[in-house]
Order: C-alpha cells, then sequence, then structure tokens
C-alpha cells in the first residue's frame, strides 16, 4: 500500500467503473472539506503501471473539483481480482454509514457489467449488501439501476421502500415521469396510495396509466390549472381516491352533505362506524354542567325530530 | 396426478396404508426424510415457492386434532361449521386463495394417520346428537387429490354410522369418478365452488370451467347425492350481474332445487397481508381492482353496500325459480347487519344458522 498525490485531471477520476454514489448531498461534504481537508484520501488500484483507477471516495473527488482542488492524496492498494476490490468497498462504506437501496442497485449493475456473474452476487455479495441472495432480487436492483435519473433521485431522498420501487417498475418510463413531479412532494405512505389506485383503476377500467393522467391534466386544464406542484399533488392523490373508491366516496359526501342539510350542529360530533360497516352511530359532545348537559339533549332532541334524520340510518332490509 | 414432480414422505408416515396405496398409485420414487425442514430446503431458492409448492407432495402423520370448529372471522356470523385438516394446500392455483398466505408450509400434505381421524370422527358423532355439518374444504380442495388418495371414498366409510354427522365434499374440480363409483350415503354431500365463468377463467388457475363443475354435479346428483354450491368469493367486475346471472341459470336449468342442501354467498375477503402475494403472482388479477375497505375483523372487504348489493342480485336470480325459493341460502363471513340487509330484518345467532343449516328439509 503506498499514498500518492494524483491531479484530479488524472485519467484516474474519469473511469467510473467503481463508482456507486451518484446521488447524494454536497453541501455537507464541501463544508466537511473546507473545514478539515480530506482526512480520508480517496482509494484506488494500479492495473498497469502508472494507471490508476479509482475504486473508493467518488463523493470526494467530485467535491474537491467542485471546491477548484488540483491535486488530491490517493492511496494506492495492491490487489487486481474485481470481486475481491468490490468486497473490499463495500465494508469500507459499511463500516461508516447505511448502504441506501440506490447504492446496492449500483454496485449490482457495475459489477454485473465487469463480468461477475449472478451466481457469484448472490453466494459473495448478497449477504454483505445484506438483500435475499436470490437472482429475482439481483434483476431488481439491476432493473432499479436502469431507471431515469429523476425516478432514481426520488427513491433515494424518500427513501422508498422496495415495495414501492416494484410499483415504479410497473409504469412506462413515460407515465412515471409525468408522476415524478408531484410525488416529488408526497409522503411515502401517499406515493404507496397513489401508485397503487392509478395501477388499479387502470386495470379496473382496461385503461392504461397515461390515459387517466391525461385525463387529470386536461380537467384541471379546463380548471385553470395549479401552479403549485405540492397542491396539484394533493388534488391528484384525491382524483385517484375518488376514481378508485367511487361507491365509498359517494358514501361519505351522502353522509356529510345530509348532516349539512339537517343542520347538525358542530359542537355535537357524529361518527358512523368505520366504512360503514356496523348501523350504529356515535355521538359525542362535552359539557360541564347540568344546564349545558340539558341544553345538548334538547338540541339532539329536535335532531331526532327532523324526518330527514332517517336517512342517516345506513342499512335497509329488503321489502318482503 | 402428473403434476406431483416429488414426493417426500416423513419416515414415521412410511408404514401407513394410506401412504402405500399413494406411492403406488404415484409411481415417483419417494424421497424418505425425518421432518419437513428437509422439504423446505428443497424450495427455498424457487423464486416462486408457492407454484413450487403445488408440486410437492409431503406424506406426514399429523400431530394435530384433524377436526376443529371453522374459525371463522371474528365479529362476523359464522355457522357452527366443523372443519377436517386431512389434506393441506391445493394443486389449484386460485389467484385470491388464502392459503397462499395462511400455512406457513407451501406444499401439499397428506395426513395419513386415518386411524386417528377414524377416532376423532367417532367422538364427534357421538358427542353431538343433532345435526352438524363437517367437512374437508377449508385447508385444500376435497376432491382434488381424490384420485390419488381415495379420501373421499374412506370418508363416507367413516361417516356411514353417523347419519347425522354432514359431509361435506367442497370442490373445484371435476374429479367424482370415485364419488359416482360408491354407494351413496344420504349424509354426503358434494359441494362445489361457482363464480361467474369469466372470474373462473381469469383467477382460478387449473380448476374446469364452471359449466363442467355443474356437468359434475348433475351426475353425482344422478347417483342420487344432494349437492351444494358457493358462490364464494363474489367478484365485483363489469357485466357481474350478468355473468352471474348465467351461471345461476345454467345451475338452476340443471340442477333439481330438491336436491340442493344448501347455498353460500361470500363477497370477496382476504387479509391484508394476502394482497402483496396476489400483485406478486398475479399481477392482472381483479382482486386487487376491488372497492376494499378494512373489515370489522381487519381483512380487507368489499364496501358493504356493493356486496349487499351482489348478494341480493344473486338471491333475486334464484328467486326467479320457485322451486329454488325452498333451498337454504347463507351468508359465508357476514354481519348480522348484511344478513339482515339480504334476508330480511331478524334475530340471528351462529347457533341459530348452524340449526337451520344442517337440519334436513323434510
Amino acid at each position: 500500500m503506498k499514498t500518492i498525490n494524483l491531479s484530479l485531471n488524472n485519467p484516474a477520476f474519469q473511469d467510473e467503473r467503481f463508482r456507486f454514489s451518484y446521488i447524494f448531498a454536497q453541501d455537507d461534504l464541501k463544508t466537511s472539506l473546507l473545514l478539515s481537508g480530506l482526512i480520508y484520501p480517496p482509494w484506488g488500484i494500479e492495473e498497469k503501471k502508472g494507471k490508476f483507477i479509482l475504486v473508493s471516495g467518488w463523493k470526494r473527488v467530485v467535491v474537491a473539483r467542485e471546491l477548484g482542488w488540483k491535486e488530491i492524496p490517493f492511496l494506492v492498494i495492491q490487489e487486481t481480482k474485481p470481486e475481491i476490490i468490490w468486497v473490499k468497498l463495500i465494508a469500507e462504506n459499511k463500516a461508516h454509514r447505511q448502504l441506501q437501496m440506490v447504492d446496492k442497485a449500483f454496485i449490482i449493475k457495475k459489477m454485473l457489467k465487469m463480468g461477475i456473474s449472478r451466481e457469484r452476487i448472490k453466494k459473495g455479495i448478497c449477504s454483505l449488501l445484506e438483500i435475499p441472495p436470490l437472482v429475482e432480487w439481483i434483476s431488481f436492483y439491476e432493473h432499479l439501476a436502469e431507471l431515469e435519473r429523476e425516478t432514481i433521485k426520488v427513491i433515494a431522498a424518500k427513501n422508498l421502500p422496495e415495495y414501492i420501487v416494484r410499483l415504479l417498475f410497473d409504469y412506462a418510463q413515460e407515465e412515471r415521469q409525468a408522476l415524478i413531479p408531484w410525488l416529488e412532494h408526497l409522503s411515502q405512505n401517499k406515493i404507496k396510495e397513489v401508485l397503487e389506485n392509478l395501477q388499479e383503476i387502470a386495470l379496473r377500467d382496461q385503461l392504461r396509466p397515461a390515459q387517466i393522467i391525461s385525463a387529470f391534466r386536461a380537467l384541471e386544464g379546463d380548471r385553470k390549472g395549479e401552479k403549485d406542484l405540492a397542491r396539484q399533488a394533493e388534488k391528484w392523490r384525491e382524483h385517484l381516491k375518488e376514481k378508485r373508491f367511487p361507491c365509498f366516496q359517494a358514501t361519505f359526501l351522502k353522509f356529510q352533505s345530509l348532516l349539512k342539510e339537517i343542520n347538525w350542529p358542530p359542537e355535537i360530533e357524529i361518527k358512523p362506524s368505520p366504512f360503514f360497516e356496523r348501523n350504529d352511530l356515535r355521538v359525542s359532545f362535552e359539557f360541564t354542567n347540568e344546564n349545558e348537559l340539558k341544553h345538548m339533549a334538547s338540541k339532539l332532541l329536535t335532531l331526532s325530530q327532523n324526518k330527514k334524520i332517517k336517512q342517516l340510518f345506513f342499512g335497509k332490509s329488503p321489502k318482503k | 396426478m402428473n403434476f406431483i414432480e416429488k414426493v417426500f414422505v416423513v419416515a414415521e408416515a412410511y408404514s401407513y396404508p394410506l401412504t402405500q396405496r399413494i406411492l403406488n398409485q404415484l409411481q415417483l420414487k419417494p424421497q424418505i426424510v425425518s421432518g419437513t425442514e428437509e422439504v423446505r430446503q428443497e424450495i427455498a431458492g424457487e423464486e416462486d415457492i408457492i407454484k413450487k409448492g403445488k408440486k410437492i407432495l409431503v406424506l406426514d402423520i399429523s400431530k394435530a386434532k384433524f377436526i376443529k370448529p371453522c374459525p371463522c372471522t371474528p365479529v362476523y356470523l359464522g355457522c357452527g361449521y366443523l372443519v377436517i385438516n386431512a389434506d393441506l394446500n391445493c394443486p389449484l392455483d386460485c389467484s385470491y386463495c388464502i392459503l397462499q398466505s395462511y400455512l406457513d408450509q407451501p406444499w401439499l400434505t397428506v395426513f395419513v394417520n386415518q386411524d386417528q381421524l377414524a377416532q376423532e370422527i367417532s367422538y364427534w358423532g357421538h358427542k353431538r346428537k343433532g345435526y352438524f355439518r363437517i367437512g374437508t374444504g377449508e385447508l385444500g380442495d376435497s376432491l382434488a387429490l381424490d384420485p390419488l388418495t381415495q379420501r373421499s371414498r374412506d370418508l363416507c366409510q367413516m361417516f356411514f354410522s353417523y347419519p347425522q354427522a354432514i359431509l361435506e365434499l367442497k370442490t373445484k374440480t371435476t374429479s367424482i369418478d370415485l364419488i359416482l363409483k360408491q354407494k351413496c350415503l344420504p349424509n354426503v354431500v358434494i359441494a362445489w365452488s361457482l363464480n361467474a365463468e369469466e372470474i373462473a377463467h381469469r383467477e382460478e388457475k387449473g380448476a374446469p370451467p364452471v359449466k363442467d363443475r355443474l356437468l359434475a354435479a348433475k351426475e353425482v346428483v344422478k347417483k342420487g347425492y344432494r349437492v351444494a354450491f358457493h358462490f364464494d368469493p363474489l367478484i365485483w367486475y363489469r357485466n357481474w350481474e350478468e355473468g352471474y346471472g348465467q351461471v345461476v341459470e345454467f345451475l338452476m336449468a340443471n340442477i333439481p332445487a330438491e336436491k340442493v342442501a344448501w347455498i353460500s354467498l361470500g363477497a370477496l375477503r382476504f387479509p391484508p397481508q394476502l394482497k402483496a402475494i396476489i400483485k406478486k403472482r398475479f399481477p392482472n388479477s381483479l382482486c386487487l381492482t376491488q372497492e376494499f375497505i378494512r373489515g370489522l375483523d381487519g381483512k380487507y372487504r368489499i364496501f358493504r353496500p356493493l356486496r349487499v348489493e351482489m348478494y341480493r342480485q344473486v338471491m333475486n336470480f334464484f328467486k326467479a325459480s320457485k322451486r329454488y325459493q325452498k333451498v337454504k341460502f347463507y351468508l359465508c363471513m357476514e354481519s348480522a347487519e348484511v344478513w339482515n340487509e339480504v334476508m330480511g330484518e331478524k334475530k340471528r345467532s351462529e347457533r341459530g344458522i348452524c340449526v337451520f343449516l344442517s337440519r334436513p328439509l323434510n
């Protein structure tokens, strides 16, 4: 092992065969480098005499370039077998951070590109990456690394779990590109909800997701468009919910409008059974003395005499 | 039974007569194992272990009780049914099948210690004086493995002495050869799970068309058996009324009402963990497109007004026939509210439903 100084223009820093960090926040690293310099130099191998290849430290190199540095120290290790180099690289990274799903995807992609077989990855690398040693999982990560950059960025930024990433796989590239600006503004749970609802509506109505997206855009266009993407994302989510659960949404709205119609007082809370699964309704109100209790009870009595109140009771038996 | 690729016999189970009968039929060299852990290792690396499991047969002995009260589902109304867990899992591959998430052993298991099963049947036969319903179709199809196991014949023999026990053999198959060959017992009911033909074609992989099932039912009726039908799970799709209507029409045209022991209706429901499995194994399944809510038991269920609409409509199809108006209908795993909405207001209990369904019509 030896340390040398290498110009940042050296071809060692152009060969990306071991690079797997493409998406990361540069600002913190910039501050750190400005404060204390390069405490841990990047390391690599000497492929041929005088021909170096950077293995670990890509983020530091990218930021050092941004800072206008000309030269950095470079640690050269004596190893030539790619699989062993990967093992060292993964172990070193794992020692100081948790590898993200996107990191693992690029590691697998690069290993496959170097000719390391799926079988070798399954046996020697999967456990190191803490993923199930199955070819299907290797394919999953390979697929992830092939996604367009905007989608990968959202997966990394939102730390999306495997289930949601698989949902994204089910969409065509142009559909994902149409969805990403909205998904960026939603939480993980809402992203899952949107992707599932859209897919399920498409399957039920025998449409392509792109057609549903276009129909929503046309509708929004007629309403003079919403420039705020976060609000638009929320509207899109609501729109899908209505389309996905039309009967439930209609029932819920009918219930709400009936409460308005009979002037249900806001100080008395009324709740149907969850999802109207049972007939019972629950009312609750607060009172601090006898008079308040009498007052509320009298309000309820008046409400109970309203003819329309019957419509609140959901289930009806068939006529005999 | 050429779908079976491998047979494992747990050493303890080897000497049982049923094991020998099955091995003679199969003509596959069995692998003798000390326990099912070795079977698990066999399929561990498979991408779709559920699919693979359907090609592996394990002959084992049951250390648990064979007969148990049907667990039904919490909060909703049960029907007092008893289940016989003699075979576990099913070679058919229905998208909505609960067994995909319910069983932790994905292979087909046949429990061969029928001596214990006979003892348990005797116990329940002596314990219950009134009529009661009991069946094998809970954790597997009652007849799918019958050509291999001849279990139906053994069960009929075991139930011969207990006429108050109504044995139901529930299937989606047309494996009725053995049923037709044996003497018909009045306390044996052969039942079919039915669906709209489009749903069966799309969601019930490996199962015969619904018309074929009904023609098999017709054969069984000719032999003298009573039959039952389960429209379960009812699945909402475009043209569902037409689809279910056609099946009911064909059923009524081929099966005399007086030979129908009961008909059940149940809308699609499943525990949340099954959704990911369906999505992975059957990405185009209509089960994923239902208007689901979370039921009182935590399971996904179709929103109540929609399931009530389906129940009422299917019942109306039957009510078009005067003869079918007398048939006993019941709802599987439904709330008292939904029973009332579909069948009319009445105070109902599990005991009442159990008695209503078990007692003979005449």
